[in-house]
């Protein structure tokens, strides 16, 4: 006779448990749909002007909507013969410096966060400088260096000089540093040399902070500015970012209907991009269930 | 004291022997035979709390190393940093040298009039540059605006976006979203959005619910702060990912020990949650800090520094002098000056940090 | 074998190729410009006709020179503006494009330094005739004396007019022109004219277009000078004050133009575009912007007239700007090649009429006498123009003047700082500036 109350109302917790999860779960999604359409709000309305002919901008700014709609602005863009080339030669440039830099920050991080080697820690402070001096400062000197090499207008400019990222090394020892060493030490009992380590251990228990450093890495590179408006003059080596800021750049006027044909036509594969990888920063493998 | 041996070594079951405490059970993260070590204190702590200090404890190698093997580590150590630090030195740190360098000339940026002048740069600097001075102030200000808000913010969305519910990729894209606009198009934007008059997008809407218009970006008071909210907007997303990454790598043993241990939601996130992202939260607030102190772009498309140069930021000053004026000799003196900066609160913040931590 | 075979002749085919170039004596020239890229709309285009925009312009008057000169081709590098990071860089790597353009109050610290090739022989010996150059354009490629920039226009700031709004206030006359004012007083009494029959502001300004450019061109008209003998800057002098304190009038009254605050550039020109303005003060480079949207018929403005910066004082003065073709190879470059660029330049120049459609004031009496330039809309309204711009001083810190006024100016309006306070400011920093180029 005691036993069935009990159970009805470990039952009837259970459920209250789970309404009040269902329920904190709807909250949290009202609250989201609130916030992302105001977060929304300033990208809806650059779409709405890439749609929209710049008299009707020039009349009625604020229109979120997309009236009188017009695909000019986007035939201005595509009619450009070089966007091809550029997106390449963007996709090239963000693609090597992403795989280069994901490889050796990563290799150098491990070492920082795991191996100990002498003067570890200054090497490390000696790194971290390259964080603290801000890039316009030195871009003159990494201009005449390059200069000096022959290798202006050539790809190995527009990738080198983001790929020893102090940026990407600190971020990436702060992660290994956090992996527990109990999985290192047990590999190496196993006989796993260091570099087994990192490559079956360490890479793959770091997807979520790989992949969140490679989005960043992809869409810095991307977006990049000075370094390639001086590094690469010529169209056939230029990234789509210059190169559509200079089809879309008169003297005087914004001309806002094809910046933002432009900016969209540059941003759009990156939001579909972002939006494939972005599952891999969630559901990043469990730490340890990802060692076998 | 009291030792525990992990008995079986099968990945994701461990059992431990001899009266082991309900959550060291649930320790997932223990996968080889080891003994673990509780002082008696632990033993009484909340689960969460004792595992904080669980990785204090077995910091310390249980077994001892070989020279060799010291020294075999040691050349693995280098050998791993070599092809990064060659690429450094090439591509950063020569660039600064030589940086260090040009600040002690007077130093046109075409390469002309070149003059050693040894520390004047920095006498002047120091001695009677008063737009030295505001810059900093300007800088410090976005800093102290902008960068609570990117944290605070950017773990929120973290954690109310850590949850596995269908739809929650599209959240995730959307906050993450203003992240991809390069700074050009935020600006010109952004100087729409918070444009002065009834034109502005925000003025439309506060006049239309009857509240006064404001200059935003046009008035002294009220730039930074405005540049500041920009600056949340654009690239808190970096933050949330960051701190999404952290969360994945707090083992959800910790937070189903805690809940046995009868924790409450702010417990967990106290107890579990923030520790868990330790690492991530320092990363997180060293690069605000450097990048709050370094911005400049953003600032430059939304304002130019004005109004009356009142949100001008180092970095301008120092693009200022060294482009506008050629200053190239008086520019690198500033970002010297600025590096050193930057460079002693980061070992602080660094040092705060890794208090009571074994390396 | 045959592999080596192929390779030899690959190689000697090539060699061949490389003697015939050099044979034919044809020339490469590298131009660095601003004005954007549009190549895809005007790549092929060597027909002028119905061609408003700069872009549009410079490219197909590229073409048309390489079409017409086989042995000096013209490869143009397209720089961010206003050009001067791409060729600071290229510069300073010893590696400069043969020609580029730059803003006249950007050349002296060029030439200061060596680093543009000295033109006023060359420019004679291709046939440049320096005194067909009006007397304030020929300042802005000048330097100590010497042209090391050839003057293509005249970007001054103007008086953009909506006559229909005029006309509501009775200020336009029977022949159809507004009646300009000529005094302080005419001004501040016409824009209440205007503003009690229409709402609204006779001569709005905006951002630089309502700091440094105006105090400027009041300093001209007051007969301030801007330097000294010596050539060094002088803000902080009693016209100076009296331009500024003037400035601060307009800008305060309603009539004259909405709140410094409350307007930005981009929403000045909208609002003028919208009828929502009398008059707006800003560029000539805004004059076939707004005859393009009237002749679309979508915006409010109908009867647009175009008048020189308002001249309220003693002497003519306009502030202007003028973009420079230049040659940045150095004093010692080669002399053919600088020969060849200024025959480019010189071409550029002949055919600047065409430049013109954007709305420049042009720098050459006989391009301001020719027919085709007078039969360009509005060119009779704002002919004075030509005759009162006047350049900043010819000195190293012309460039630096623009931004630091500006700032300050701008703090005197926002009330951050005094009117003296905010002259000596600009004074001191400008000192500062001069310190350093010992």
């Amino acid at each position: 006779m005691e036993a069935v109350p009990s159970i009805e109302r470990l039952s009837s917790q259970q459920a209250l448990g789970q309404r009040q999860q269902t329920r904190r779960n709807v909250f949290i999604i009202a609250a989201m749909t609130f916030f992302a359409f105001v977060w929304l709000v300033p990208i809806v309305w650059t779409l709405a002007l890439s749609l929209r002919p710049e008299h009707s901008i020039t009349a009625n700014l604020t229109l979120l909507l997309p009236l009188p709609f017009t695909a000019e602005n986007y035939d201005f863009v595509f009619s450009s013969s070089r966007i091809p080339r550029w997106f390449v030669n963007s996709l090239i440039v963000a693609t090597l410096r992403t795989f280069f830099q994901l490889m050796i920050c990563s290799l150098a991080a491990y070492s920082f966060a795991r191996v100990k080697f002498p003067f570890r820690q200054y090497v490390f402070y000696f790194v971290l400088i390259g964080l603290m001096v801000p890039g316009q400062a030195t871009f003159i000197p990494v201009y005449l260096l390059f200069s000096n090499l022959k290798l202006l207008n050539s790809f190995p400019a527009l990738i080198l000089p983001g790929v020893a990222s102090p940026f990407a090394v600190f971020l990436l020892v702060q992660f290994f540093k956090g992996i527990p060493i109990e999985l290192e030490e047990a590999a190496r009992l196993d006989g796993a040399s260091r570099i087994g380590v990192y490559f079956r251990i360490f890479l793959p228990l770091s997807t979520p902070v790989l992949t969140a450093l490679a989005i960043f890495t992809f869409l810095g590179t991307w977006n990049e500015y000075l370094w390639p408006l001086v590094a690469a003059t010529d169209p056939e080596i230029m990234t789509i970012t210059i190169g559509l800021n200079n089809l879309t750049a008169t003297t005087y006027e914004a001309n806002y209907g094809q910046t933002m044909a432009a900016a969209w036509t540059a941003g759009l594969p990156i939001v579909v991009f972002f939006f494939i990888f972005q599952k891999r920063i969630i559901s990043g493998i469990q730490i340890s269930s990802g060692i076998k | 004291m009291s030792f525990y041996k992990v008995t079986k070594c099968a990945p994701n079951r461990k059992i431990l022997s001899h009266e082991a405490p309900e959550w060291l059970k649930c320790l997932r993260s223990v996968n080889r035979c080891n003994t673990i070590r509780l002082s008696d204190r632990q033993q009484d702590m909340r689960p969460a709390e004792a595992m904080a200090h669980l990785t204090i404890a077995r910091r310390k190698p249980s077994v001892p190393r070989l020279t060799k093997m010291e020294r075999q580590d040691a050349l693995v150590g280098f050998l791993f940093i070599a092809p990064f630090i060659i690429l450094y030195l090439i591509f950063s740190f020569l660039p600064i040298l030589q940086g260090f360098w040009i600040s002690l000339h007077n130093w046109d940026v075409i390469g002309t009039n070149i003059k050693f002048v040894g520390l004047r740069n920095y006498e002047i600097l120091f001695g009677k540059d008063k737009l030295f001075w505001s810059s900093l102030e300007h800088t410090l200000f976005f800093a102290v605006l902008a960068g609570p808000g990117l944290i605070i913010v950017g773990l929120s969305l973290a954690l109310m976006l850590n949850q596995r519910v269908r739809g929650i990729g599209i959240f995730r894209t959307i906050f993450y979203m203003p992240n991809i606009l390069s700074v050009t198009v935020v600006g010109l934007v952004f100087a729409r959005v918070f444009a002065p008059g009834e034109r502005g997008f925000v003025n439309a809407v506060l006049d239309s619910l009857g509240v006064s218009m404001g200059s935003w970006f046009l008035d002294e008071a009220s730039a930074m702060p405005t540049v500041a909210i920009t600056k949340v907007w654009w690239s808190v997303g970096f933050n949330m990912l960051i701190f999404l990454a952290g969360l994945q790598d707090i083992p959800q043993t910790l937070y189903d020990a805690a809940k046995v241990d009868g924790g409450g939601r702010w417990a967990l996130f106290r107890h579990v949650t923030l520790p868990g992202l330790r690492r991530p939260m320092l990363f997180v607030i060293v690069l605000q800090v450097i990048a709050s102190v370094q911005v400049f772009p953003l600032i430059d498309v939304l304002t130019g520094g004005g109004p009356a140069g009142s949100t001008r930021p180092l970095v301008m000053y120092l693009f200022e002098r060294s482009f506008d004026y050629w200053q190239l000799g008086y520019g690198s003196a500033i970002a010297f000056v600025l590096f050193i900066f930057l460079f002693s609160v980061s070992i602080l913040q660094l040092w705060f940090f890794s208090r009571g931590e074994g390396d | 074998m045959r592999k080596f075979a192929t390779v030899t002749a690959v190689l000697l085919l090539v060699m061949c190729l490389g003697a015939s170039a050099v044979a034919q004596d044809s020339m490469t020239l590298t131009v660095m410009r601003i004005f954007g890229d549009c190549v895809d709309d005007y790549g092929d285009v060597t027909d002028l006709s119905g061609t408003t925009s700069e872009c549009g312009i410079i490219t197909t008057l590229t073409n048309i020179w390489n079409a017409e000169n086989p042995d000096v081709q013209v490869e143009t590098i397209v720089a961010d503006w206003p050009g001067t990071t791409q060729l600071n860089a290229a510069i300073a790597a010893g590696t400069p494009p043969d020609i580029a353009v730059l803003h006249g109050r950007r050349i002296p610290i060029y030439a200061s330094r060596g680093a543009l090739t000295p033109l006023s022989d060359v420019m004679e010996a291709v046939g440049i005739d320096a005194s067909d150059f009006t007397e304030g354009a020929a300042d802005y490629g000048i330097y100590r004396g010497e042209f090391y920039g050839v003057p293509f226009d005249l970007a001054a700031t103007i008086w953009h007019i909506n006559l229909d709004l005029w006309a509501e206030a009775g200020l336009v006359d029977d022949m159809g022109a507004p009646m300009l004012p000529a005094s302080p007083e005419d001004f501040v009494a016409a824009a209440e004219q205007v503003y009690e029959a229409t709402g609204k502001p006779i001569a709005e300004m905006a951002g630089q277009a309502g700091t440094v450019r105006p105090l400027t061109a009041f300093i001209f008209q007051l007969g301030g000078a801007l330097a000294d003998d010596a050539g060094n800057p002088t803000v902080d002098t009693p016209e100076a004050l009296e331009a500024l304190n003037h400035l601060l009038e307009l800008q305060a009254s309603a009539a004259i133009t909405r709140p410094y605050n409350e307007i930005n550039g981009a929403i000045a020109v909208e609002n003028f575009a919208n009828g929502e303005s009398a008059g707006l003060i800003d560029g000539t480079w805004r004059i076939n912007g707004f005859d393009r949207q009237i002749a679309e018929g979508d915006v409010a403005l109908q009867n647009y007239y175009v008048a020189d910066f308002p001249q309220l004082f003693d002497q003519p003065g306009t502030f202007a700007g003028s973009h420079n073709w230049l040659v940045p190879l150095g004093q010692n470059a080669d002399p053919a090649r600088v020969q060849a660029a200024v025959e480019f330049i010189k071409w550029l120049s002949d055919n600047s009429v065409v430049w013109a459609r954007v709305g420049h004031g042009m720098t050459r009496s006989s391009v301001i006498a020719s027919e085709e330039f007078q039969n360009l809309p509005h060119r009779s309204e704002y002919a004075s123009m030509s005759s009162n711009v006047r350049s900043v001083p010819r000195e190293v810190w012309g460039n630096a003047f623009w931004a630091i006024v500006h700032e300050e100016v701008e703090a005197a309006i926002l009330g951050i700082k005094t009117p003296e306070v905010a002259l000596a400011d600009a004074q001191a920093r400008l000192d500062d500036f001069i310190l350093f180029q010992s």
